[in-house]
């Protein structure tokens, strides 16, 4: 403190009255009273019927669903005032965590004409739920009473699959929980004959509960839930009926400026890691019937890059303790399998590297042969698990054919890296199978005129707010490509060894960019969110 | 246990997520914060005044619900309300005080004792050396009335102070001048039953859908199937729910409206009998019109034919009309003729105290009511001139106040303030609640006065306000919840808000600062009822005896509690036969008596009187005149500033607290523009864009939206930067700001 500010201060606080300074502790330790609370609580009403019962009892049926009917949320725009409210109730009165709630606001805007709409969304309790179908643990229950669909928290391994597979982003991802977590109409209040927090919460009292046929969804789905700029309800057989008047061209706000959405950095890792261990061990299968067997190290690199990316993937996981439950869903979830033949693969691969000397009579080949067969199963699961998502940018061949070409060039790279006689036959197929990937990684950049609306954001992210990204992928590419060339040209095992870095790095990189340019399904979203 | 084990059905998370009935009302809640006892406070955010239901888990509040009894809400809340606690717990909130070390610059905590005695020798130093006109305060219609009415008598009365206003000066003081100059007192006729009881809703300026909700929410109570007109440049939330929108050109509405009366006038729509018997000023308003033909309007407007004549239509006799502004309106170099404007048809069509009609000012801040009655910036308390000797000698012997204390004008506006400041007239200035620093037109005079200031004092419930950040001496106040006052709402209803909470820190109420600088300062004797807020609520309840406001029928705090607010006038004595409609589940019977027979909402002028001396409504009018920077060849686009979303309140100062309401905003400054100007400059959306007036410019993000009009930028207020672009004009009656109309340019960025 300055010296003129303390002369200052002595010079004042000698004119400060003691009893100023008395009245001021007095006060500060008045602040503790809340005498006004205890006042002023005791003749509020200690009724158990909740006060808003007479606002809502219209906004839900008067009886529970029938057989084959259920719960369903009805929204009518032209009531909606676009004042969030429903949002926040569903945080407040839900208990939820700081930002979370499982009720989200977003807009349709006019083109040139001017027009907009708001629509408020949570889940639409689908009558055949992408989100069920997707999870691997079975996490999932629609209710068969009431055809609610909620989520067992403690079941939850956190994979977050459910957030591709549901195409109205209506699970709700909780990083602090590792668990993903959503709307389930508020079945408590609902069998109490009280309303869901977004039907007490609504101003305009656009949100009700009805009961709908669940033959009629099945029959009719396009009387689903239905919006532009939205995953048909053929799909999932969603239930949310939305009201009102759509104005003429009217669009999703949120398309106008993509955002890029979240890496899944683990995820790259395990997609490339587990696709060149398969290359590793596809090609010394084929070359164990062939004149010159592959190098004797293939197999084990295969089945450590296999054990790597499994591991790092597993990083992925809110909950990896719970990573034991993943098989559960194999029935109807690619995840499940996916996880069943890499998981397979494993210990067969490490039966076939068990010694000659150990165990004599142990067909090692066919041990081999069946770690192959599951790790070629476990790659294709990978691609479907992406094809049977809503997402159009990856559910289409394209990506069974940019994962086909990762085996192939992953496992070719390497195997030209550690030389013998084929090296050139290895080198001819990774750059082959380099320029041909290159191609279809190249062919998503130019997608700014397709018909899908996904396929042309793609394009513009990549174009846009991922063009650096993109960038340094395909220079990543072209050097890999290009000094697998040479090797191939001068049949040497160094110049692939750099081949090999340059092209794991430039896997790695499309790979992410697979996931950030990748957009997600959703309902409208908030214009700038 | 091993189907569980299997598939989990139950645990530790499914259980976090379990809900209890929470008794009290309440219906089922969280089951990790279950209620031991509720209690409502009316929020502090907007003038809506909606009965918040505090949950309280033993002395501490652990959530909140809107009130399903209170009336003017009954359950209901915006995102604001529901997050009101929220924003209570903020890292940046102020614990102590803080003072300005000049030699370095840094702020260091100090103790009250340091904080008061400084704030009175510095005051005291510049007042003995350069008199009563030296210094200022600037507050806000954020704090209850008591605190304002305390300022304001400490001020002027106890400090000997004489310059002093606050926010309601960018907001309420248009609405504020046009009810006083036409009704003879600031007067907003309605009730919000209106919004319930109107054929014809017409929304000027105003965009309720998003600005006050729960507003909304008693329109879209109307049964009668109203005809919802929204004159807006903007097709707003509002716009977009009406039966007609007028997207007038910004700031044609003078020309738009004079042109409506006309054609009212000519088509023998004017209700005769009222004219006569209750109005002044009708046969030079006749005469003043027969200017505003079609094509003028048409032409100054940019609306079509068939839009006028449609909006003309909604005034045609047979049905109740209401017409309802906020800051399109008040924010205008001619703002209170256009309020007046909006009076006029309603005086001349006979649209006023009945159910369902009115000339309808709807109040933006919570108290900005309040601050109209008792804050003694504009005027003495309770609508009393400074200028009246009788008005004064009343003032003096109801507070028991020597006369001469009182003094005779009412000071400088908030513009003259700055001004003043940067002269170097006014040494120092003293921010109550409010952020000029982020929020002032243009924002330069701000900056300039800060330059010249010699004592920059903040006191606020945050450190953290761009204002409190410029301040010598910062000193850390209570903020809603924390401590206890009435707010008037914009139907005038006076409601309770309670403490529900202890400050943090050494943060005290406002209305303990100031009685401990009453102490400090010397003066405490002068106000010996202001011990604490409810006592000085009486004071204020006094002063209101006989005035058109009068409430000296309301016997305390408590009774406003269980009547759920109280609206004024109410005076002591009878009560107008009815049912007890405004008692509130639960309340004692000793209560009931006091409120029984009361409708509970009442609106004004259902006899025709009004409170000029002549008891009649002047009908008053100027010539329209052009915004004072029009746009041409260099900044070719109109600027307009308002509310970006529900989530937001002016500069964020609570708002942006919550981690909710932050992810319902756009988090980063949108630019609205109409696709064809895009198109025409190559932005494409997400673009980065400059956009530059005279005195500034600043990045935002390009957003193309048919809703803005082509030619009209939107830019929403809750961002610094964006008052460097707005042109200081002023409506001269009001002196309140005209934050929609500044002449700007933009560019796209590489």
């Amino acid at each position: 403190m300055s010296t003129s500010t303390l002369q200052r201060r002595k010079a004042t606080l000698e004119d400060l009255d003691p009893a100023v300074a008395e009245e001021i502790r007095s006060t500060l330790s008045r602040q503790d009273d809340l005498t006004a609370v205890e006042r002023f609580s005791q003749w509020h009403s200690r009724s158990e019927t909740p006060a808003l019962e007479p606002l809502y009892r219209e906004l839900l049926p008067a009886t529970p669903p029938e057989p084959d009917e259920q719960y369903a949320f009805e929204v009518d725009l032209d009531r909606c005032s676009s004042c969030k409210a429903c949002v926040v109730a569903c945080h407040t009165l839900n208990g939820l965590d700081e930002t979370e709630s499982w009720r989200t606001v977003g807009t349709l805007l006019g083109d040139d004409r001017a027009a907009q709409v708001t629509v408020t969304s949570s889940c639409h309790h689908c009558e055949d739920p992408g989100c069920a179908a997707g999870c691997p643990t079975l996490a999932y229950e629609k209710d068969a009473k009431t055809g609610i669909v909620h989520h067992l928290d403690d079941q939850c391994m956190g994979c977050q699959y459910c957030l591709w597979t549901c195409p109205y982003d209506a699970p709700k991802w909780n990083e602090r929980l590792g668990i993903v977590r959503k709307c389930d109409m508020c079945r408590s209040r609902l069998s109490a004959g009280e309303a869901p927090a977004c039907v007490q919460a609504c101003p305009s009292q656009a949100i009700r509960i009805r009961t709908v046929s669940r033959q009629e969804v099945r029959t009719e789905p396009s009387r689903g839930t239905a919006l532009p700029g939205i995953v048909p309800p053929e799909s999932t057989m969603p239930q949310t009926r939305y009201l009102g008047s759509i104005p003429e061209g009217i669009r999703p706000a949120h398309l106008d400026s993509p955002k890029p959405e979240h890496a899944h950095a683990p995820l790259a890792v395990l997609l490339v890691l587990t696709q060149w261990a398969t290359g590793l061990w596809l090609f010394s299968t084929v070359w164990s019937m062939a004149p010159s067997p592959a190098h004797p190290w293939t197999r084990p690199i295969g089945l450590a890059l296999l054990v790597s990316g499994l591991v790092i993937g597993s990083a992925h996981l809110g909950r990896p303790e719970r990573a034991w439950k993943a098989f559960l869903g194999w029935r109807r979830s690619w995840f499940s399998r996916e996880v069943l033949a890499f998981g397979n693969a494993v210990p067969l691969a490490l039966a076939a590297l068990v010694p000659a000397w150990l165990l004599p009579w142990f067909p090692r080949e066919g041990a081999a042969a069946a770690a192959t067969a599951m790790m070629s199963i476990g790659v294709v699961c990978s691609a479907m698990l992406y094809i049977a998502t809503p997402r159009a940018a990856w559910s289409r061949p394209a990506t069974a054919i940019r994962f086909g070409l990762t085996v192939i060039g992953g496992g070719s790279v390497v195997l030209a890296s550690l030389g013998g006689p084929d090296i050139r036959l290895f080198g001819i197929l990774s750059v082959a199978s380099g320029l041909a990937k290159g191609l279809l990684v190249l062919s998503d950049r130019r997608r700014l005129e397709s018909p899908v609306q996904a396929l042309r954001t793609q394009a513009i992210l990549l174009a846009g707010p991922l063009s650096s990204h993109a960038r340094g992928q395909f220079l990543l590419f072209v050097a890999a490509v290009a000094l697998a060339a040479l090797g191939t040209v001068l049949a040497s095992p160094v110049l692939f060894a750099g081949a090999v870095a340059l092209r794991l790095a430039s896997d790695l990189a499309e790979r992410l960019l697979f996931f950030r340019a990748c957009p997600a399904t959703r309902m409208p979203g908030g214009i700038g969110r | 246990m091993i189907p569980n084990f299997i598939r989990s059905f139950d645990g530790p998370l499914t259980r976090s997520l379990h809900r209890l009935q929470g008794n009290f009302g309440l219906g089922q809640v969280p089951g990790t914060t279950p209620p031991r006892a509720t209690t409502t406070s009316v929020c502090g955010y907007c003038s809506t005044g909606c009965g918040l239901n505090v949950h309280l888990g033993g002395r501490s509040p652990v959530e909140l619900t809107p009130d399903p009894s209170y009336p003017v809400n009954l359950g209901m809340a915006c995102p604001k309300g529901w997050e009101a606690l929220a924003v209570l717990d903020a890292p940046d909130r102020g614990t102590t005080p803080l003072l300005r070390d000049r030699l370095t610059g840094e702020r260091r905590p100090i103790s009250w004792e340091d904080a008061l005695a400084i704030m009175v020798s510095r005051l005291k130093g510049i007042r003995d050396l350069h008199g009563p006109e030296s210094a200022a305060f600037l507050s806000t219609g954020q704090i209850p009335t008591e605190e304002m009415f305390f300022l304001g008598a400490l001020w002027k009365l106890g400090f000997g102070f004489l310059h002093a206003d606050s926010n309601t000066r960018q907001c309420m003081a248009t609405a504020h001048v046009a009810y006083k100059q036409s009704f003879g007192f600031d007067a907003p006729p309605f009730s919000y039953d209106d919004f319930e009881e109107s054929d014809v809703l017409v929304f000027v300026g105003a965009n309720p859908c998003i600005a006050h909700p729960i507003l909304w929410e008693r329109v879209m109570m109307n049964v009668r199937s109203p005809k919802i007109v929204v004159v807006d440049p903007r097709r707003t939330e509002t716009a977009q729910a009406s039966s007609l929108h007028v997207p007038l050109a910004p700031k044609s509405d003078l020309v738009l409206w004079y042109t409506v009366l006309r054609k009212i006038v000519e088509r023998g729509w004017v209700d005769r009998e009222f004219v006569d018997s209750h109005t002044t000023g009708f046969q030079e308003l006749s005469v003043f019109l027969e200017e505003f033909d079609d094509a003028r309007c048409l032409q100054d407007t940019g609306l079509e034919a068939g839009q006028l004549e449609s909006l003309v239509e909604s005034f045609r006799p047979g049905r109740r009309v209401s017409i309802w502004w906020t800051m399109g309106v008040n924010q205008s170099h001619e703002a209170v003729r256009t309020a007046q404007a909006l009076i006029d048809i309603c005086l001349v069509t006979g649209n006023i105290g009945k159910p369902g009609t009115g000339p309808n000012s709807i109040t933006g801040q919570a108290n900005a009511m309040g601050s109209r009655l008792y804050s003694m910036t504009t005027s003495l308390p309770g609508g009393r001139d400074f200028a009246n000797p009788e008005h004064r000698a009343q003032v003096s012997r109801i507070m028991g106040i020597p006369e001469d204390r009182i003094p005779g004008t009412a000071g400088l506006a908030y513009d003259q303030i700055l001004d003043r400041a940067a002269e170097g007239g006014i040494k120092a200035l003293w921010v109550v609640a409010t952020n000029p620093e982020h929020t002032w037109i243009g924002q330069d005079a701000f900056v300039r006065a800060r330059e010249n200031l010699e004592f920059l004092v903040v006191q606020d419930m945050y450190h953290s306000t761009e204002t409190a950040l410029q301040a010598d001496l910062y000193l850390p106040a209570a903020g809603w919840g924390e401590k206890e006052g009435t707010q008037i709402n914009s139907e005038r209803r006076i409601g309770l808000t309670k403490k529900v909470r202890r400050p943090p820190g050494l943060a005290l109420p406002d209305f303990d600062i100031f009685r401990l600088l009453a102490a400090a300062w010397g003066c405490a004797d002068l106000f010996p009822r202001f011990a604490n807020p409810e006592s000085a609520f009486g004071l204020m309840r006094d002063l209101s005896r006989d005035r058109p406001h009068d409430f000296t029928g309301i016997r305390d705090y408590r009774h406003i509690d269980v009547a759920g607010g109280i609206q004024w006038p109410f005076p002591e004595g009878a009560r107008p036969a009815g049912p007890d409609h405004s008692v509130r589940p639960g309340a004692p019977e000793e209560l009931r008596n006091l409120l029984r027979g009361d409708e509970g909402h009442r609106r004004l002028f259902s006899d025709g009187r009004f409170f000029t001396p002549d008891g009649k409504a002047r009908l008053l009018f100027d010539p329209p005149r052009p915004p004072e920077e029009p746009t041409d060849a260099e900044f070719d686009l109109v600027l307009l500033t308002g509310r970006g979303s529900s989530a937001e309140w002016h500069t964020g100062t609570r708002t942006s607290k919550s981690a909710l309401l932050r992810t319902l905003a756009p988090g980063r400054l949108l630019a609205e523009i109409h696709p064809s100007d895009a198109r025409t400059r190559g932005i494409r959306p997400g673009d980065a864009i400059l956009v530059s007036s005279r005195r500034g410019s600043l990045r935002a993000e390009a957003m193309t939206s048919p809703n803005v009009r082509p030619g009209t930028i939107f830019l929403p207020m809750h961002h610094r930067e964006v008052n460097r672009l707005t042109f200081p004009s002023f409506d001269p009656y009001s002196r309140e700001p005209s934050y929609k109309h500044a002449a700007v340019r933009m560019e796209v960025l590489p």
